[in-house]
């Protein structure tokens, strides 16, 4: 082929704000993931097992009102709901950033106009879309099935539980998905980000139970046992006395707060160079 | 192929992954596990316990049935796996080895890196809880036997978990169901079901040699000399099953 | 030195070997039959060459057919890896490993040792001149050096055959014309076979005359390059023409011998030509432009390279 004319044109529409372009990252990360066999898995057990059972309960036996300790009892004890939100963060969150690390996406992010943040915003969001997909929505869903049952007439009553209801699933959303990208930060394998959101969770677990032989207080490094405290105490219902609401909180932030940060320094530093 | 070339083959072989094992980053995860079971056997440690009781219960939950297959699965299940992913496993295939001897080149440096990590561990563990305590004759006869169970498990495990990274494409996700759920919680439920773990074998050699603590007070055991039998068939099945992969892997 | 009777000698024969992967056909009923010297497999990606290589090594089975190396079948025969030093196309090399360790492993796995097998590494890496080299990570070498350090770990072990895959694939000149010396002298001086794939002619025809092209899984030329460069200028080629008063030079054109069919494009902008003989055709175009009166801004030909070569032949 000969040497010939360009026939490239310029484009001439409007780009969109900075801001949006997380979105574009969301949709496509959210789009990939919940076609995963994992996830679908997932919630599809998830919803069988914790909130199926709940939903048809709540629908068929009489009730005044929507009740606090009802929805405690739904999503705090037994641990079901922390250990499968635990599981998917596991999987939603093991290749967000390994996957870009392994094959060098971050060239094709960051040779365009998106900062560090709108990419991890972008992440993040997508992530917790789909942990909402099992640790709020459905809750929300029951709240509300509970509500327009109810034989009560109680419904700004039964209206703050369900806000109550809202606060604690957005925490169950929100509390795994810093410390799994954390984690899929750290390794080029999905695989190995999966086994190692899981693992630390399972270490701090049966650290807990080792510790708690001694002195319970030790109860809370459990991440299940911690939000499930806290659940405690959003809905109202008495906590153990061996909790110490100040800990509680501390350890929840740091567990939030910390792999945030450490994630943010990581890419930062992948992006920018050493 | 002569003797001395198999031989020559699967010395490089096993010299080259175990460097890659002790000097990697997973090493990384070695350190990390020693100064944990440190800190939580040393709090422990600080406790009101009764040492020998409690400091065997604590080697027995933490190290032996915990850390020691999970480490060997964090090593096992992806040496070779890693390898034929990444396609570095090209230069051992078209050597004039057999693929058997390869792997046992593979298997003999996952045993070797795997041993020499959990006994750090192990020793890290027990001195920490045992020095503030008790660190008499019999505190040390249990530091050996358990030294002895982690080795023979590690071992065995070892062969399991390297089959499996031959076996399967995503090895490390049958592990951790494998290591957490069924030798956690299979191998704890009393009855025959729990034979069929390696954890329940070597459970029962540890019952024969151990005096302290709820492993000494196992009922269901086998003979020790039959446990052990199984162990070394188990090890030599894993073995002998996992090479028979390799030799018949296509390595596109 | 060759004799007329090593030369009669296959060094890798196939016959009708077939190789699939699931719905995915990597070799199709493939034939050949390569003997001694240097021998080129020319095709583009996806056409089977690494299948090829990979069926040679034994790395994979045949699903039907057969094929030899120096005689002997190679899936579970890893005898015969003494004998063939093999440099694949991908990255197979340890990255966190020194290229001296690099080269004492695969000397270890051909029971390599000792002072023997040190100053065989010494003597490698210097015909590679990667000897300067040999104490970095491989993590951090450049492309044209990992290449080199594949060589040399092909080479360690003074095999008889080298099976080369795109070796000169992302080097840069420079790179590429050592290698490619490299090759040759390997070949001349040390009676070492060859078999070498590339995706680009002109690569090969550095190195050899004896080549095999590989389309879509199957052999569908082997000889001579010169007798391939032939069908490039014989096969009919597509020309597209664009410029002022072309309908004229349309005419002209048509009046031609060597045309087969002249074909307006949409908004007769221009012509699409095609032509059996396209020297005729090029030699001719600028009288045929003055008579014509026509004017030309744009021309191109659709057909002049390798892919537009295999779908000629295959459709032959």
């Amino acid at each position: 082929m000969g040497i010939n004319p360009i026939e490239y044109r310029a484009w001439k529409g409007v780009r969109s704000a900075q801001d949006s372009r997380l979105y574009v990252i969301a949709k496509s990360v959210f789009k990939h993931r919940i076609r995963s066999i994992g996830v679908i898995a997932l919630l599809g057990l998830g919803f069988l097992l914790i909130h199926a059972f709940q939903l048809i309960f709540t629908v068929m036996v009489p009730h005044e009102s929507l009740d606090a300790q009802t929805m405690y009892d739904y999503m705090g004890s037994g641990g079901a709901f922390a250990i499968f939100a635990i599981l998917l963060a596991a999987v939603v969150t093991s290749d967000l950033i390994a996957d870009d690390l392994a094959n060098s996406s971050f060239v094709l992010y960051f040779s365009r106009a998106i900062k560090v943040k709108d990419y991890l915003a972008g992440k993040t969001v997508a992530a917790l879309s789909i942990m909402s997909l099992l640790c709020l929505i459905p809750p929300l869903g029951v709240a509300i099935a509970s509500m327009a049952t109810q034989t009560g007439s109680d419904y700004w009553g039964s209206a703050e539980i369900m806000g109550r209801t809202v606060v604690a699933g957005a925490l169950a959303t929100v509390f795994f998905v810093p410390y799994g990208l954390m984690i899929s930060s750290f390794t080029k394998r999905k695989s190995y980000a999966a086994v190692g959101t899981f693992m630390s969770f399972f270490v701090m677990t049966i650290v807990a139970e080792i510790f708690a032989e001694f002195d319970d207080a030790w109860r809370i490094i459990s991440p299940a046992e911690s939000i499930t405290f806290s659940f405690s105490w959003i809905f109202g219902v008495e906590m153990p006395s061996y909790v110490n609401g100040w800990a509680l909180l501390c350890f929840i932030v740091a567990l939030v707060a910390i792999p945030a940060v450490v994630v943010y320094l990581r890419v930062r530093r992948q992006v920018v160079g050493k | 192929m002569d003797l001395d070339t198999a031989l020559t083959g699967i010395v490089a072989i096993a010299r080259h992954s175990f460097k890659k094992l002790i000097f990697s980053r997973k090493a990384v995860i070695t350190l990390l596990i020693t100064v944990f079971v440190a800190a939580v056997m040393g709090y422990a440690g600080s406790q009101d316990v009764d040492p020998l009781p409690d400091g065997t219960d604590m080697l027995d939950t933490l190290i032996l049935f915990f850390f020691m297959p999970v480490m060997a699965m964090i090593y096992g299940a992806s040496l070779i796996r890693d390898e034929i992913d990444d396609k570095s496993i090209t230069h051992v295939a078209t050597a004039p080895l057999d693929r058997s001897f390869s792997y046992l080149g593979y298997y003999i440096s996952l045993a070797l890196a795997v041993v020499v990590s959990m006994i750090i561990v192990n020793t890290a563990g027990f001195f920490a809880f045992f020095a503030q305590n008790d660190l008499g004759s019999e505190a040390m006869e249990v530091y050996l036997e358990f030294t002895v169970l982690v080795t023979v498990g590690a071992f065995v495990y070892s062969a399991l978990f390297l089959a499996v990274g031959v076996m399967l494409k995503k090895p490390v996700f049958f592990g951790l169901v494998y290591a957490f759920i069924w030798e956690g919680f299979i191998g704890s439920l009393p009855g025959a079901i729990q034979k069929v773990s390696v954890k329940y074998y070597l459970r029962s050699v540890g019952s024969d040699w151990v005096d302290y603590g709820r492993m000494s007070g196992f009922d269901e055991a086998l003979g020790p000399l039959a446990s052990g039998l199984v162990l070394v068939g188990l090890l030599v099945f894993f073995v002998m099953f996992g090479a028979y992969l390799f030799r018949e892997t296509e390595l596109a | 030195m060759n004799t007329p009777a090593d030369a009669r000698t296959s060094v890798m024969e196939a016959q009708a070997l077939s190789k699939w992967y699931g719905e995915v056909i990597g070799l199709n009923n493939f034939s050949l039959d390569i003997r001694h010297g240097i021998t080129g497999i020319v095709g583009p990606n996806g056409a089977g060459k690494s299948t090829l290589f990979k069926l040679a090594l034994g790395l994979i089975k045949p699903s039907t057919g057969t094929i030899s190396v120096l005689g002997q079948k190679p899936w579970k025969n890893p005898g015969i890896h003494s004998s063939i030093g093999f440099c694949p196309d991908y990255e197979s090399l340890p990255s966190d490993s020194t290229g001296r360790e690099y080269l004492s492993l695969v000397g270890g796995l051909h029971a390599m040792k000792g002072a023997a097998l040190s100053g065989r590494i010494a003597e490698v890496s210097r015909l590679v001149e990667m000897d300067r080299a040999l104490d970095r990570k491989i993590g951090g070498y450049s492309k044209g050096m990992k290449q080199r350090m594949k060589i040399a770990g092909a080479l360690l072990h003074d095999p008889e055959i080298l099976i080369l895959d795109e070796p000169l694939s992302g080097t840069d000149p420079l790179v590429r014309r050592d290698i490619i010396d490299l090759v040759k002298r390997l070949n001349k001086e040390n009676g070492h076979d060859v078999v070498v794939s590339s995706h680009v002619l002109f690569e090969i025809e550095r190195l050899t005359h004896d080549v095999v092209l590989i389309y879509k899984g199957r052999a569908v030329a082997t000889g001579d390059i010169s007798e391939i460069r032939d069908l490039i200028d014989k096969h009919p080629h597509n020309i597209v023409i664009e410029g002022e008063g072309i309908g004229g030079l349309a005419k002209a054109i048509l009046d031609e011998g060597f045309t087969v069919s002249v074909s307006f494009n949409e908004g007769r902008t221009g012509i699409t030509v095609q032509v059996s003989r396209p020297d005729d055709f090029f030699s001719r175009l600028p009288e045929l432009m003055e008579r014509s009166g026509g004017s030309v801004t744009k021309m191109y030909s659709l057909d002049d390279n390798l892919e537009a070569i295999f779908r000629y032949l295959v459709g032959r």
